[in-house]
């Protein structure tokens, strides 16, 4: 059998090199708390790079996650603060989220510019209402959502890994089963075709903005229950990344195809590199220079399939 | 493609010698430094730690945590998992550190912070120093409601939302106050940031021409706020006070553009942070204490006796030998 050397087997093989090279300078690398610890750092970025995936297929993106992590866990904070209880908390992150999602999608459906602008406008307003309710401290202590997702596993799994192992399995399903899925992969394709064709490309949207700001609401809830606070700034970079991961994955920013598994590689990759870097004692220095390297070979040689 | 892949291999073949190079070398006492920036302030402070580490014997890798709370976490689980013997640590915010705390101790890793004090970390940790982030900017409040009799003040801000900022904004008010006749009329954010203080300035001149004083809270800013006001000929109107005692600060004290500057010089606080958790590691000193970090006021008239940010390695050596400091006891409540 005849096995090609692109696209994906070779993220796999420099996934299987990093593994196997760590593993050599470093046995601890190997260790099963080692996984469990990449896993654990990874989850947050995956759930947003999820999210990411299903707006990049159908050539949409969403710069204001990284706010949108930031206004959401901090509501949270607010009402764990208050005395709400943790299901409402929970509740009233997950509504902020999804309600500016589906804000986005509004916006963008409307298509008076693109969502790269409107998006970027978003991130700053959301990142202003931030600091402006949180009049810029944080909040120490997430009470009951560190004791749920913070501190707890499931036969020595973290609790954020199940739930991104569970994210990752609704979104694979999602895209490929589901018509919103493919009406996704249809509008990344050719959005005035999808029109003809009946699709209503403007509800589809909104619909997948919302669904992005879901995502994004559980992963400020992981990332808020980690680290036991919320900060106005906590979710500060997390637009970027995600979009590397998921272009790395080999899904493209004008959309039409991609999807998760190239995606939780993508991730893997940003997640693994930084670790086995830290790992074999890299000065921090020569890490961003190693990293940023690894990055654009990886998405120059998706770019050349 | 097959060029592509050959690429690969080179790139691949070279990294496992470069990293068995590096293993090869002998296991001495390893600490990991993990800071929130690649800024200065921690540049300064990693460097001269390093230089104090390779003359007591131990190893030093620096992490970097680029202020994201989530990649300091790691940073901590993968110091840990390369099995550092500690870890000192300046922390992304003054609320993220349960996390790392309680993931260092449950693997009996001591763990030392320089600033985030929180009581209640305090008995996990191998100790906590920093400056009291109020009291450091009062005398420079108190200098201004000595040296100007009456009129307008401003404040130049950094980031909103870590709470050190707002910290030091209250107790150079605090110290303000002691002159009634001092009225604070802006307060701007220049995000730590040069260019975004360049602005503040420019703004406030504009809204306040008749400014008497501006209270800049580091001199990355202090040297665009100066930059600003000498542009708009305010420069001998204005008295600018700052804080940290960057190189650049000193030059702006110097030259006459800066009146007054309360150094934390991060590169002595992080060389007596190391031999704090050296003593902690030796079981030498006892854990979970508290330490005010060494602050220092500079004018023209001490500019010479300065303890620098880029220090010389001779320095840093006579620091070697100089008393730690005393644990504060009891440790403050917040």
């Amino acid at each position: 059998m005849k096995i090609e050397l692109r696209g994906r087997n070779v993220l796999l093989l420099v996934l299987v090199a990093i593994v196997l090279i760590s593993g050599v300078v470093n046995p601890r690398f190997l260790s099963v708390q080692n996984f469990l610890n990449i896993l654990l750092q990874i989850s947050v970025l995956g759930m947003v790079s999820l999210g990411a995936t299903v707006l990049l297929v159908s050539g949409n993106l969403d710069l204001s996650v990284g706010s949108l992590i930031s206004l959401s866990a901090y509501v949270a904070g607010m009402g764990l603060l208050r005395g709400v209880s943790l299901p409402l908390a929970i509740f009233l992150c997950l509504s902020v989220a999804t309600l500016f999602g589906f804000f986005n999608g509004f916006l963008t459906s409307l298509e008076r510019a693109h969502p790269f602008i409107i998006t970027l406008g978003m991130m700053t307003f959301l990142q202003g209402i931030a600091v402006v309710i949180s009049r810029g401290s944080p909040i120490n202590g997430m009470g009951g959502l560190y004791e749920l997702i913070g501190i707890r596993s499931i036969l020595r799994i973290p609790f954020p890994v199940i739930l991104f192992g569970v994210l990752f399995m609704f979104t694979s399903f999602f895209l490929r089963h589901l018509p919103l899925g493919r009406y996704a992969y249809a509008i990344g394709g050719n959005q005035e075709a999808s029109r003809l064709s009946g699709i209503r490309v403007g509800r589809v949207k909104i619909a997948l903005y919302a669904i992005n700001g879901l995502f994004v609401g559980i992963a400020a809830l992981v990332l808020s229950g980690i680290l036991d606070s919320a900060l106005p700034t906590m979710g500060t970079g997390y637009e970027l990344r995600s979009i590397a991961a998921v272009v790395i994955g080999g899904t493209p920013l004008f959309g039409g195809r991609g999807g998760v598994w190239g995606t939780l590689l993508g991730v893997f990759l940003l997640g693994l590199v930084s670790n086995s870097l830290n790992l074999m004692g890299i000065s921090a220095n020569f890490q961003n220079v190693v990293l940023g390297a690894i990055m654009v070979m990886a998405v120059m040689f998706q770019g050349s399939r | 493609m097959k060029r592509f892949s050959i690429g690969l291999l080179v790139v691949v073949f070279g990294w496992v010698v470069f990293l068995g190079a590096v293993w090869a070398e002998e296991k001495t006492v390893e600490i990991a430094f993990i800071r929130a920036t690649g800024e200065p302030y921690y540049q300064y402070g990693s460097q001269a730690a390093e230089v104090a580490a390779k003359k007591l014997g131990v190893k030093m890798i620096i992490y970097t945590s680029n202020l994201d709370p989530a990649q300091e976490l790691a940073n901590v689980q993968d110091a840990i998992a390369r099995g550092v013997d500690g870890i000192l640590i300046y922390a992304v915010s003054l609320s993220s550190e349960r996390a790392a705390v309680d993931t260092a101790s449950k693997a009996g890793v001591p763990i030392f912070f320089q600033y985030g004090y929180h009581p209640d970390l305090l008995p996990k940790s191998a100790g906590f120093m920093q400056i009291d982030l109020k009291g450091f900017a009062r005398p420079l409040g108190e200098w201004m409601a000595e040296n100007l009799t009456k009129g307008k003040v401003a404040i130049i801000e950094g980031t909103l939302g870590r709470g050190d900022a707002e910290a030091y904004s209250e107790g150079f008010k605090e110290g303000l106050a002691k002159n009634p006749n001092l009225t604070v009329v802006a307060q701007v954010s220049g995000e730590w940031n040069r260019q975004k203080a360049y602005e503040a300035a420019t703004n406030i001149i504009t809204a306040h021409p008749d400014l008497a004083g501006l209270f800049v809270q580091n001199e990355d800013m202090a040297v665009g706020a100066a930059n600003a006001l000498e542009r708009l000929g305010k420069l001998e109107q204005v008295r600018i006070v700052s804080q940290n005692g960057a190189p650049y600060g000193l030059d702006l004290i110097r030259a006459g553009k800066l009146q007054l500057t309360n150094a934390n010089p991060p590169s002595i606080a992080s060389v007596m942070a190391l031999r704090l958790l050296l003593g902690v590691i030796n079981g030498e000193i006892e854990p979970g204490h508290f330490y005010w970090a060494p602050t220092q006021l500079i004018d023209q008239n001490n500019l010479d006796v300065a303890y620098r940010w880029d220090a010389e390695e001779k320095d840093i050596e006579a620091w070697l030998s100089l008393p730690l400091p005393e644990p504060v006891i009891p440790p403050p409540a917040s």
